[in-house]
């Protein structure tokens, strides 16, 4: 019989000694890096040349603000979209809930650059079939659609990941709400909306924070559809800058690291501020008195089905037919040449001699980023809001730090760290170290929505395990694992996704016998076949959608029983 | 010897003693109740009993078994305690039906399946909840989730039984209702109960004894009578009821009763039959109050025969409560309240009588 | 391409085959056939190549169906992921590479200094495979070094500049490459970015090795162009006409749209006063020293410059010429003629240019 407090310290300073060592070794050295200004493979040199020219950097400041523009308009649309889906997917008697929710999980699933083509093919302002549409129908000479601006842009971005994402995170949280709480603001004479508005959102308010930040650091990191859709007119972020400093010639990663290092300073109060705001407060909603109940919406029922139904198929049926179609036509959006449609893109991919073991790798790779993901980011969010350990608040700090970083530059730090750490050497090229790259890289997000969910789990739940006779071990397993399975779920399958998707990292620690199908697609799409990269795309898509298929099924019988 | 002994126990919160040096023994199969407002520290005391925190000093002994002690570097993890517990809210598993949630402490114990299912059956019958097995736990009313919570708590045969605040949470006329049912049922399998209630009218009707915490201390043990008559502390006192207190001071302290004149009052000295003679604390000329439990105040018409303490008063208002009246009554130039069943209604402005025995009336020291 | 012409290029394909393999029996048989054995002992050979599945099957198809024994590994990333990579390897001691083929920039810049290539010529046995008479300008004007012994551009494709949609821009309107500065074509122009490494940047080097630093800091300042990465998207805008004139269109995404019919009306302009210039693309090598498979590396080496091994560069790599006369062209349109001395603009002396147009690029493009 040991103490308790004692073996607690004892892991917990062991999780936070290993995940501070993954995360803040490659940080350091980016950082550091930032002051380096000899060539890279030289003798190092240490300067303040890097933060000079990224000062003197043209268009910088026009960049940064930019960057805030498009994620203040991004996020005050989809925002309010997304509450409003998640509740009423989760706390309503809307029909379809599991489907239309599912269709929501299918947008994030599909490749970027697929759906953004796809705009581009209906929006273009000459060519673009809506705006041939209009023409057609007015007589004008000019449609009123642009998808190269930054309404174009803007939309892409609502039309892809930014409410699907935000509707994946928030209904399982809704879902865990106990419905008691609604209850009696019913009763207190609250209209349903009034309840929303009044009770709901205050309640989800640290999931809404998490959501939020997690918003905000991913439109810093969002990078493809603008530099599709922006750099051609000029218009840049902070994320395309970062990319155009690293792609010269020399690359300028001193540069880069001193810009990344500038935002990764301005994101710290950020982080900090989010987590006085959530201490601050009791967020319990599910505890043992738990009350699931689905609020019936009456004569709204059908409209809000339209409704939920309509964003669903702009935002997810819409832009897979572009996907699917992509991979069948000879050239992507040009459908008046002879043999306009083909399986060759398809044969092309399938026939490739590295296919099979790229997609081999992919899906060991991802099943064990997933299952490392869930297993790593369960025990941080735990330890962080259920432990007393000293040191819980730093370890919850340091699982930001990974995403303010692009991924670009995190690669690169996690290359030094694999070649100077001896017991790395071994395993150099290895999957393995893929997995580990990957999970490091992706730590945010995950860790933050298992915390957000965990702090609306009731502690005495668990208690009342241990009470019951079950160690904490037997209670992670039996209780907290399956009360939060609906998050772990949707960690489970994004780890799987930034796994399969992953290129910065891959790019730089595969081996021509661990390359994925990630690689594969950035193969064909050097070599310009999109088509085939689109073809790749769609594999990829197709196993996290059976993955998360999978998943659901078996989260439908470990859930929480209404 | 105490089933459950419990040594010295402090828990610190920062500066602040949450519980400070409890010292507390418990009998097999008792009824014990931790009486007192809320953050007097009862709670956290159950919580180290049940080992879901952890003293920093001081020690908790089961049956001769030390299941915690910082000084030696002990402590036992909560799931070996044998201990069955019920949470305030419940704790019941969302994600389990009822079965699953009552079988959970059987389950961990490798009981073997047919013997699982009997217990489980049976559990939930002592309950009143046979047949509902296969419900989801979150569809049941809060009563039921509540005798759920209670079968799992039972259903391993536990050492002690610990209870905090369970009944809370319920409507009044349920919350009576599990009231009786509950110290039925402890009667009926002898179980070792260890009890944390802020209502002093559970503390009093279900316990066999009270402990009363106050600002992390435990001020007085005892059987509900006790207490709450013969209340050790002003706390104690206060908390377990209403009181009816008058000032006034000692006029002679050297027979069997003590004689203390009130303040204002032009009616002769008060008898007080409990108090402890040779204490200094209670010499004559000292202020003191006098202080009785309302409901032990009878209320006349007439002074009577004289015997006892006889107060007249004037009755200032009077107020209907169903079962009985509130009479607001002028003594010594101060209102008091009491209530009493009201044979025939009394009229505001009349002078009435107060009779009060001198057993019941405890001495106090005047507030400073 | 019709069938006659199909059918002639493979009989000569074969026939080059076979005198292929005819030059390595008559090459000190006993030496060959040692190091072919040694090879096959080895099992494997680690090639860090460019990215894309055409470069990936042009370089390495015939080699593994040649010699099946040996495991070829292929890892390909640009030279920009590559480079700092190897770099980084080798100072902690791995060396899991035995081939460096791809762009010369990079390499030469960070790999030369920090001494990571072998000499390649005393590595060179087959006589076929430095044979000065097959190759343009003679054997050693590939090696793009200043030493001439450490890095070889086997490539030599003849750099394009300026192309035009004839539908809506008559090629005849460009007398001369300095018509681009019209102020009649603002706004009509796609160009690859040239702050970058790349063939934008390389057109942007020619402008001023043609017309001098002024015209072409005016041009990319006042022109209004519009600048992308994406080089398919850049063919697909000259194919449609959104941008009728192209700087720097990658020939092997106009191939694209050409084998589906498209782009026939994409022409490319002349001007035969405008600087004549090759450059090696990603079809440049070197060996690495400290590699794991020497004498795999060496077999790969000698063979990838015979006529078998250009060949499949030629034919596989979508549009790109070899420097050897002897084997056919990938892409006739830029094909190097014979006697014409060219510029070669990715070689290391040219590396300091290189950055001074990047720089400048830089500093006056517009945001």
């Amino acid at each position: 019989m040991q103490g308790r407090l004692g073996a607690e310290t004892f892991w917990c300073s062991l999780v936070l000694a290993g995940v501070g060592f993954f995360v803040l070794y490659p940080i350091v050295l980016i950082v550091v890096n930032s002051f380096q200004i000899a060539k890279p493979g030289m003798p190092p040199i240490y300067g303040l040349e890097g933060w000079r020219a990224v000062l003197a950097e043209p268009g910088l400041r026009r960049a940064v603000y930019n960057t805030f523009s498009l994620l203040v308009v991004r996020q005050l649309l989809s925002f309010p979209l997304a509450i409003l889906i998640a509740w009423l997917l989760a706390r309503t008697d809307l029909p379809a809930q599991s489907f239309l929710e599912f269709m929501f999980w299918l947008s994030f699933f599909l490749p970027s650059l697929s759906v953004t083509l796809g705009w581009i093919l209906i929006l273009d302002p000459d060519y673009g079939i809506a705006n041939q549409i209009f023409k057609a129908i007015t007589g004008a000479a000019h449609g009123p659609f642009n998808i190269y601006s930054f309404w174009g842009i803007v939309w892409a971005h609502i039309g892809h990941n930014t409410t699907a994402v935000k509707v994946m995170l928030l209904t399982p949280a809704f879902r865990n709400m106990d419905a008691s709480l609604e209850e009696a603001s019913e009763v207190a004479g609250a209209s349903t909306l009034g309840t929303l508005v009044r009770i709901l959102i205050p309640i989800m308010t640290p999931v809404f924070i998490v959501v939020l930040i997690l918003a905000i650091i991913n439109g810093l990191q969002a990078f493809e559809i603008e530099m599709i859709l922006g750099a051609p007119i000029g218009f840049h972020v902070y994320s395309t800058k970062v990319y155009q400093l690293v792609q010269q010639e020399p690359p300028a990663f001193g540069p880069a690291t001193a810009l990344s290092t500038a935002v990764l300073l301005i994101l710290l109060p950020l982080i900090a501020t989010q987590r006085k705001l959530i201490a601050r407060r009791q967020y319990t909603t599910i505890t043992g008195r738990y009350r699931a109940k689905a609020i019936e919406l009456g004569k709204w029922k059908y409209p809000a089905l339209a409704f939920v139904a309509l964003v669903a198929l702009l935002i997810s049926v819409a832009p897979m037919a572009f996907v699917l179609m992509g991979t069948f036509m000879s050239l992507f959006g040009f459908f008046g040449i002879e043999h306009a449609w083909t399986i060759d893109n398809w044969k092309r991919v399938f026939d490739d001699p590295i296919f099979l073991l790229s997609l081999k790798n992919t899906l060991l790779m991802s099943i064990g980023a997933a299952a490392f993901a869930v297993s790593l980011f369960s025990i941080v969010a735990y330890i962080s809001v259920r432990t007393k350990f000293i040191w819980r608040s730093a370890l919850d700090f340091i699982s930001w730090f990974p995403s303010a970083m692009p991924g670009i530059l995190m690669g690169i730090g996690l290359l030094w760290l694999f070649l100077d750490i001896p017991l790395f050497r071994l395993l150099y090229g290895s999957v393995w170290l893929l997995i580990i790259a990957t999970v490091i890289s992706s730590v945010t997000l995950g860790t933050q929505l298992i915390k957000a969910n965990l702090l609306q789990l009731g502690q005495e739940l668990e208690e009342a395990s241990r009470a019951s006779g079950a160690s904490w071990l037997a209670t992670f397993r039996r209780i907290v694992g399956p009360l939060l399975f609906p998050v772990l779920l949707l960690v489970g399958v994004l780890g799987f996704i930034h796994a399969a998707r992953d290129i910065s990292n891959v790019a730089l620690l595969a081996t021509s016998s661990s390359r994925t199908l990630a690689l594969l697609q950035l193969d064909f799409m050097v070599s310009g076949r999109y088509e085939s990269a689109a073809v790749v795309a769609t594999i990829v898509m197709l196993l996290t959608t059976g993955v998360a298929l999978l998943a659901r099924l078996l989260g439908l019988r470990v859930g929480i029983r209404a | 010897m105490g089933f459950l002994r419990i040594q010295n126990l402090t828990k610190r919160f920062g500066a602040v003693a949450a519980v400070d040096q409890v010292n507390l023994e418990i009998r097999e199969g008792e009824f014990f109740t931790l009486l007192g407002p809320s953050g007097c520290g009862k709670t956290t005391t159950l919580r180290m009993v049940g080992g879901l925190e952890k003293p920093d000093e001081g020690e908790i002994h089961m049956a001769e078994r030390c299941l915690v002690s910082p000084a030696k570097g002990l402590f036992v993890k909560p799931e070996r305690r044998d201990m069955g517990m019920v949470f305030q809210s419940y704790a019941l598993w969302p994600h389990m039906t009822v079965f699953e949630n009552v079988a959970y402490p059987l389950k961990l114990r490798r009981v073997k399946r047919a013997e699982m299912r009997d217990k489980t059956r049976s559990a939930l019958e002592l309950v009143g909840l046979g047949g509902f097995e296969e419900r989801p736990a979150t569809a049941l009313s809060g009563g039921q989730q509540q005798r759920v919570a209670l079968a799992r708590a039972l259903v391993f045969s536990p050492g002690v039984l610990l209870l905090d605040e369970p009944l809370s949470n319920l409507d009044a006329r349920l919350r009576e209702e599990m009231r009786r049912e509950l110290k039925a049922l402890q009667r009926r399998v002898k179980v070792t109960v260890l009890f944390v209630t802020h209502d002093q009218m559970e503390a009093l009707s279900m316990s066999d004894r009270i402990g009363i915490m106050n600002r992390g201390r435990l001020e007085q043990v005892g059987a509900p009578e006790d207490v709450y008559y013969q209340p050790a502390t002003v706390f104690a006192r206060d908390f377990l009821g209403k009181v009816f207190a008058l000032s006034g001071r000692i006029v002679d302290a050297s027979g069997e009763e003590c004689r203390v004149e009130l303040k204002d009052h032009a009616g002769p000295p008060v008898s007080v039959r409990a108090h402890r003679s040779g204490d200094s604390a209670w010499a004559a000329g000292r202020d003191v109050m006098v202080a009785i439990r309302p409901e032990q105040i009878s209320v006349t018409r007439s002074a009577g025969d004289g015997r006892g303490n006889v107060l007249a008063v004037m009755l200032q208002a009077s107020q209907f409560l169903g079962d009985r009246y509130e009479y607001t009554v002028k003594v010594g130039g101060e209102s008091r309240v009491l209530t009493a069943p009201a044979a025939q209604p009394l009229k505001p402005g009349q002078q009435i009588y107060l009779q009060l025995d001198p057993e019941a009336i405890t001495l106090w020291p005047t507030a400073q | 391409m019709n069938l006659t012409r199909q059918i002639a290029l493979l009989a000569w394909i074969v026939l080059t085959l076979a005198c292929a393999e005819n030059a390595h029996a008559q090459a000190k048989p006993k030496e060959w056939d040692t190091l072919v054995a040694a090879a096959e002992k080895e099992g494997q050979l680690s090639i860090a190549g460019p990215p894309g599945d055409t470069y990936r099957f042009a370089l390495i198809d015939w080699f593994q169906k040649k010699f099946p024994k040996i495991r070829v590994e292929y890892n390909g990333a640009s030279g920009r992921d590559q480079v700092p990579r190897l770099a980084r390897e080798r100072q902690s001691g791995i060396f899991n590479w035995d081939v460096y083929v791809g762009g010369p920039t990079s390499p030469l810049g960070v790999l030369k200094p920090i001494g990571a290539f072998d000499p390649l010529p005393p590595e060179l046995i087959l006589p076929e495979a430095t044979d000065n008479s097959k190759w343009h300008d003679g054997f050693r004007s590939g090696f793009m070094d200043v030493e001439e012994k450490l890095y070889y551009a086997f490539d030599g494709t003849s750099s394009d500049v300026i192309y035009v949609n004839a539908d809506i821009v008559s090629p005849g309107e460009f007398k001369t490459f300095k018509e681009i500065a019209n102020p009649k074509w603002g706004g009509k122009i796609v160009w690859e970015d040239p702050r970058q490494e790349g063939s934008g940047l390389n057109s942007a080097l020619l402008f001023k090795l043609t017309y001098g630093e002024e015209f072409i800091r005016k041009l990319l300042a006042e022109q209004k162009i519009v600048f992308t990465r994406d080089r398919r998207q850049l063919t697909e805008w000259i194919v449609r006409g959104r941008y009728p004139i192209a700087v720097s269109l990658p020939s092997d995404q106009l191939k694209i749209f050409l084998e589906k019919g498209l782009g026939k009306n994409v022409k490319q302009v002349e001007d035969g006063h405008f600087i004549q210039s090759i450059n090696p693309g990603f079809g440049s090598f070197g060996i690495l020293n400290r590699r794991p498979h020497p004498n795999a590396a060496k077999l790969y080496a000698n063979l990838l410059l015979t006529v078998e091994g250009q060949t499949s560069w030629a034919k596989q790599s979508g549009g790109r010429n070899s420097r050897r006369s002897d084997v056919p062209l990938g892409d006739p349109d830029f094909s190097i003629k014979p006697g014409v001395k060219y510029v070669q603009t990715q070689s290391e002396k040219m590396i300091p240019q290189r950055l001074a147009i990047a720089k400048l690029s830089k500093e006056v493009i517009p945001q």
